[in-house]
């Protein structure tokens, strides 16, 4: 019975093996090539059978499981090609079929569905942003947060895709330039119905045809938001170290087609209430000069940790702009901010003077007060034929600066009180002109920038002595510059640079018991220059080389007006630079570069009368202009480990530099002199570091580890005696960032660092460890806690030891109504810290004072939502 | 400002940079365009998106290639003025997929940070069962096809009209042209957006930074990774925060290439970080086309 079914069995299988049939062959074309790719198959009418396709030999295999009944049609189909086909019998278990194929004009029926992704999508993505708004946005710019591909840092500059916004357009007009955070921050969120981002945007019509890679942002408000005024009143009240807080303030606006107009003002003492709401992130929101450089301020003392300066601030803003016509408008910026800065701070010197330190130590109380007026008028005519806009503004700065110092030297005695008052009032006149016209296919454009800058003085009373200073300055500048492509391995880039400045400063110091020292200087300065360089990437793209020099004519003529000195130069300068990339493998990169680089002074270089910077500091120039040359050169290794989610780099730079003068500095119990002294000086510094860092995906923690050395060497006169100094110093940081449950987030960082400072005479060290936890826990979306500890363990002399810890916490609420913010600063209330620091040769033990413990309620009403 | 402004240069640096070309391996006869859409998930609640993009077809005498549309504008059409769009659909990670390049093989460079990887596998891995349905898509007479490909169910139109083994992705070796696939779980799919008869130079990519890699090892690693939903909110997590390095950011569905300063000091961006990128509110999550 069994044998029985082994034989049925086999018959089954016999026939079924019988009944497979197989088709090969090869496919050529009419030059007796190969052709592959072919499709290849068996059609039975309209069916299918089997398929297949051609290898690169031309070969094909086809199988059938069953050999069909009657003729069918062997097809061979390729797109290059006249298609062909063979009617035959599939009896046999193999057939072979040879085909020749003969090439034929590619014709396709061609079809398309959607038009081009590119003229479909434009260069202007619009968003309403009514869909995005999450419960509880308030201001315009928490409302842009949530846009795709929109990023906005703290100080509230907006980017898109990484890239910094250029202009910020409300309905089309762009009235605050770069101070576009008085709208992100002031305007309600719910008053804006959409938002454009204009890529490649152009901002001048006549550009239209031009690449760029600008991108702007329009904000379309709603009607109830375009013709009438309304504002967003916030207030906020708090407490620290006995003392009430405050904070309040206003905004208005109206929006019409073609008038606009944004009023804003706000105070208040807690110190960071409407902060930002002034930056220009176009740049200059404050200036300098000749002589406030010369004659600086005292600062105040900062901190790493905490805050140590009381502020504060308050600022009142308007804005205007008139459309004239559909290519003509005229804007105005008008502010006025105020800022007052307090902080207390002492410190122990430990100067170095050959043999034994001087010690003197000081109790400072800087004080800073500065008003600043900004006027700015703007006409511009931007028409598709031509563009003219002419942008002036001007700029005071006043500025008062107090820093009484209780000095006490030699460690004896009561101490000294030292008066210290700085007055210093600037004004910058600002002209922009930029105009281009078209004629036929070219385009003629000319830019015009002067600056003028004019400090009529600035006074500094230092108990009974008073210095003196006023600097007038002119500047232009021009800069061009070609880059040409030659091939695919080469690349040329020659940079054009101009630059023309007149200048004059004069300092005047009156010293009981001393003659009056005064100096007066004026000159120009022209330095045109010109930085060809070129690149180099091999064939297999494993090296990369690049290679330039910068070559400059610095032309001075500087005029001592007392003396009737003059001091010209006219000096050419070279700078070659080259660096190397070398690609071992998909893990391993190899990188140097070198070069040699100059610099040179100017004006200030003569100004050898000295000024007195202090109660007990004074400083004078060489009388020379500083020339510098330095050669610095770098090499870094670096390794990845691909997917173990390991890196690891390393690092090493060397430099070493000349300069023909030589600091020198005198310190006595009573007076410190700093000069400059017309003989060469060398310097050289080495430095390295290593750096790994491992993620751990499945606790999705990421751990890293940096390390670094370096050591440097300086020349230096001290007490009319060359000092060189060597400099050595460790720094390892260790941090872990864990993120256990998708509602908190952690972070810990420890730092620690040592310092050695060695001179023939003296050998001295310090070091100072850091640690940071911060935790991030958000509960529910409209709450977020936020809390951060510092720790500090830092010397104070050797083998004293000083340890601080600070403490903060927010916790945020945002209802339909208003958003409620109460933050704590310095919950512990510690009131200063101890950080002991080398500069040169000296080694200084500073203690700052810190804000005390802080508590600061503020809410912002939501009114625009409910309107 | 200057480091968001590099950021963007870099990222456009890297496309170039990372895809030097040196050779060409074919010119097209025909190019294919496909709008490519995924059903993903996004934001807090999960809430349902569907992504898009749009890949190009380049087929060949006897290689294909496909890359998405604004590379390939940008790669291969040489039209510069993309940069943006080149740098925002690079969140579709789309890969270069050459088809019989070298012959009877499938070469694809993906990106996976911090680098490129290149995995090759043999042609003509997909068992195609043919159906009798005949349907007109977009004016072409199609019929349809079905098979079992690297963990997903296919369906897929093709037309005879275009005799062609092409289609879109990896999915190929039909008798006819693919004009539309999609996975049985309706998350991935391809439809066609456009044919024209172009001649079109396939340059070949490549470059010394890029890995080599067994299929099976980077499907797997790149799923683990990419499939994590914690790495959607910040895949900066995973990335070492050195200089030299390539990362990739989703935030709120855009992404971000990073490439640090090839030439700033060492003390740039020593302690870097990438970390200060704001972590996205709305990620989109990743889908795999190949589950294994």
């Amino acid at each position: 019975m069994k044998r029985l079914l082994y034989i049925i069995l086999y018959i089954a299988l016999a026939a079924t093996a019988s009944a497979q049939v197989k088709v090969t062959g090869r496919v050529i074309d009419l030059q007796n090539k190969p052709v592959s790719d072919v499709i290849v198959k068996v059609v039975n009418g309209s069916k299918t059978l089997a398929f297949t396709s051609t290898n690169a030999k031309g070969e094909y295999a086809l199988e059938l499981k069953s050999a069909p009944s009657g003729e069918v049609s062997l097809q061979f189909n390729h797109i290059s090609y006249e298609k062909e086909s063979e009617r035959l019998t599939l009896k046999e278990r193999l057939t072979k079929v040879d085909m020749v194929l003969t090439p034929k004009e590619v014709s396709l029926k061609e079809v398309t569905v959607k038009p081009d992704p590119l003229r479909q999508r434009g260069d202007t993505l619009s968003y309403n942003l009514a869909s995005f708004l999450k419960k509880g946005d308030v201001t315009l710019e928490d409302g842009l947060k949530n846009l795709p591909g929109i990023s906005i840092s703290d100080n509230g500059a907006i980017s898109y895709m990484g890239k910094g916004i250029s202009y910020f357009y409300i309905g089309g007009l762009d009235m605050l330039g770069g101070r576009y955070n008085l709208a992100t921050k002031n305007i309600p969120a719910e008053y804006a119905t959409q938002v454009d981002i204009m890529k490649h945007h152009k901002h001048r019509k006549i550009d239209a045809d031009e690449e760029s890679d600008a991108v702007a942002i329009n904000i379309k408000l709603s009607k109830k938001a375009q013709f009438k005024p309304f504002g967003q009143p916030e207030f906020g009240v708090g407490m620290r170290e006995d003392k009430v807080l405050y904070a309040a303030g206003a905004t208005g606006m109206m929006f019409t087609d073609n008038f606009q107009l944004l009023a804003s003002a706000k105070y208040s003492n807690s110190g960071n209430f409407g902060l930002y709401d002034m930056v220009n992130h176009s740049g200059g929101d404050t200036f300098g000069s000749l002589a406030t450089d010369k004659l600086p301020a005292w600062g105040q003392a900062g901190s790493s940790v905490g805050e140590s300066v009381y502020r504060t601030n308050g600022y009142g803003s308007f804005n205007a702009i008139q459309k004239i016509d559909s290519v003509r408008l005229v804007r105005i910026n008008a502010d006025y901010t105020y800022e007052r800065m307090n902080s207390s701070a002492s410190s122990e010197a430990y100067y170095f003077a050959g043999g034994e330190n001087i010690y003197i130590s000081e109790s400072v109380s800087p004080l800073a007060k500065a008003h600043r007026p900004m006027f700015s008028v703007k006409f511009e005519n931007n028409a598709s034929n031509h563009y003219f806009s002419d942008t002036f503004s001007a700029r005071a700065q006043f500025l008062t600066n107090e820093s009484p110092t209780l000095t006490l030297t030699g460690g004896e005695g009561d101490g000294e009180l030292n008066s210290q008052h700085r007055d210093a009032t600037s004004i910058n006149l600002h002209n922009n002109f930029w105009g281009t016209i078209r004629m036929g296919k070219k385009k003629l454009s000319f830019t015009s920038n002067v600056d003028f800058i004019r400090t009529p003085e600035v006074l500094m009373l230092m108990n009974d002595i008073s210095q003196s200073g006023q600097s007038t300055q002119l500047n232009t500048r021009h800069s061009t510059s070609l880059q040409v492509k030659l091939g695919s391995k080469w690349k040329i880039d020659m940079p054009i640079d101009l630059t023309a400045n007149y200048n004059f400063i004069e300092t005047e110091l009156v010293k009981p018991g001393f003659a009056d020292q005064s100096q007066r200087m004026s000159g120009w300065k022209l330095v045109p220059s010109v930085n060809p360089s070129t690149s180099w990437t091999s064939a297999n793209k494993k090296l990369y080389s690049s290679m330039g020099l910068n070559m400059k004519i610095l032309n001075l003529n500087y005029l001592s007006k007392y003396d009737n000195k003059r001091t010209t130069m006219s000096e050419v300068f070279a700078e070659p630079h080259v660096s190397l990339r070398y690609t071992f493998n998909a893990t391993s990169e190899l990188n140097f570069s070198s070069g040699f680089s100059n610099a040179a002074g100017d004006i200030m270089d003569l100004l050898t009368t000295p000024v007195q910077t202090s109660y007990r500091s004074t400083s004078a120039a060489s009388g020379v202009i500083a020339k510098s040359q330095s050669w610095s050169t770098d090499l870094r290794y670096t390794k990845q480990v691909p997917f173990s989610y390991f890196t690891f780099s390393a690092n090493a730079s060397y430099s070493q530099g000349k300069r023909n003068v030589l600091s020198s500095r005198t310190v006595s119990q009573t007076a410190t002199e700093s000069t400059s002294i017309f003989r060469d000086s060398h310097s050289r510094s080495a430095s390295g570091g290593i750096n790994a860092s491992k993620n751990i995906l499945s606790i999705f923690t990421k751990l890293s580890a940096n390390a670094n050395v370096s050591w440097s060497s300086s020349e230096y006169m001290m007490q009319n005696s060359l000092v060189t100094s060597y400099h050595t110093g460790y720094s390892v940081r260790l941090q872990a960032d864990v993120t256990p449950v998708p509602w908190l987030e952690t972070n810990i960082r420890g730092d620690y660092g040592k310092n050695f400072m060695r001179t023939t005479s003296s050998n001295q060290s310090s070091d100072n460890l850091r640690c940071t936890g911060s935790v991030a826990v958000f509960p529910i979306p409209a709450i977020e806690i936020r809390s951060t500890c510092n720790y500090m363990h830092n010397m104070v002399e050797p083998g004293k030891y000083k340890d601080a810890s600070m403490l903060s916490a927010s916790v945020q609420y945002k209802t339909k109504w208003a958003v409620w913010k109460l933050t704590g600063e310095n919950l512990l209330d510690v009131r200063q810290y101890t950080l002991t620091s080398f500069m040169d040769t000296d080694r200084f033990v500073h203690t700052t004072n810190l804000v005390g413990r802080t508590v600061m309620l503020t809410c912002k009403l939501l009114l625009a939502g409910h309107k | 400002m200057k480091r968001q402004i590099i950021i963007i240069i870099i990222a456009l640096a890297l496309t170039i940079a990372a895809q030097g070309q040196t050779e060409t391996i074919d010119t097209s006869k025909f190019v294919v365009t496909y709008d490519y859409a995924v059903q993903t998930k996004m934001g807090k609640d999960d809430r349902e998106f569907v992504d898009s993009c749009c890949v190009a077809l380049m087929v060949g005498t006897r290689h294909t290639m496909q890359m998405e549309y604004y590379q390939y504008v940008w790669q291969c059409l040489g039209e510069r003025s993309v940069e943006i769009e080149v740098v925002s659909n690079s969140i579709h990670l789309y890969p270069t997929i050459y088809g019989n390049y070298p012959d009877g093989m499938m070469t694809t460079r993906e990106f996976l940070a911090p680098r490129l990887y290149v995995i090759e596998e043999p042609m003509n891995a997909q068992q195609w069962t043919l159906t009798d349905d005949t349907l007109t898509v977009m004016g072409y007479t199609c019929k349809m096809a079905t098979c079992h490909y690297a963990g997903r169910d296919w369906t897929v139109c093709y037309t005879e009209d275009i005799p062609s083994t092409a289609g879109p992705w990896k999915l190929h070796g039909l008798p006819g042209l693919i004009v539309r696939a999609t996975d049985n779980q309706g998350i991935h799919t391809f439809c066609l957006r456009s044919l024209e008869q172009k001649a079109v130079a396939m340059p070949l990519f490549n470059d010394p930074k890029d890995m080599h890699e067994k299929r099976d090892k980077f499907i797997k690693e790149r799923n683990k990774l990419r499939c994590n939903s914690r790495y959607a909110k910040d895949p900066t997590y995973y990335l070492s925060s050195k200089r030299g390095m390539v990362g990739v950011s989703y935030y709120d569905g855009t992404s971000f290439l990073f490439w640090d300063e090839e030439d700033s000091t060492p003390a740039d961006n020593f302690f870097d970080p990438i970390r200060s990128i704001p972590k996205a509110e709305n990620v989109r999550y990743y889908q795999p086309l190949e589950l294994e």
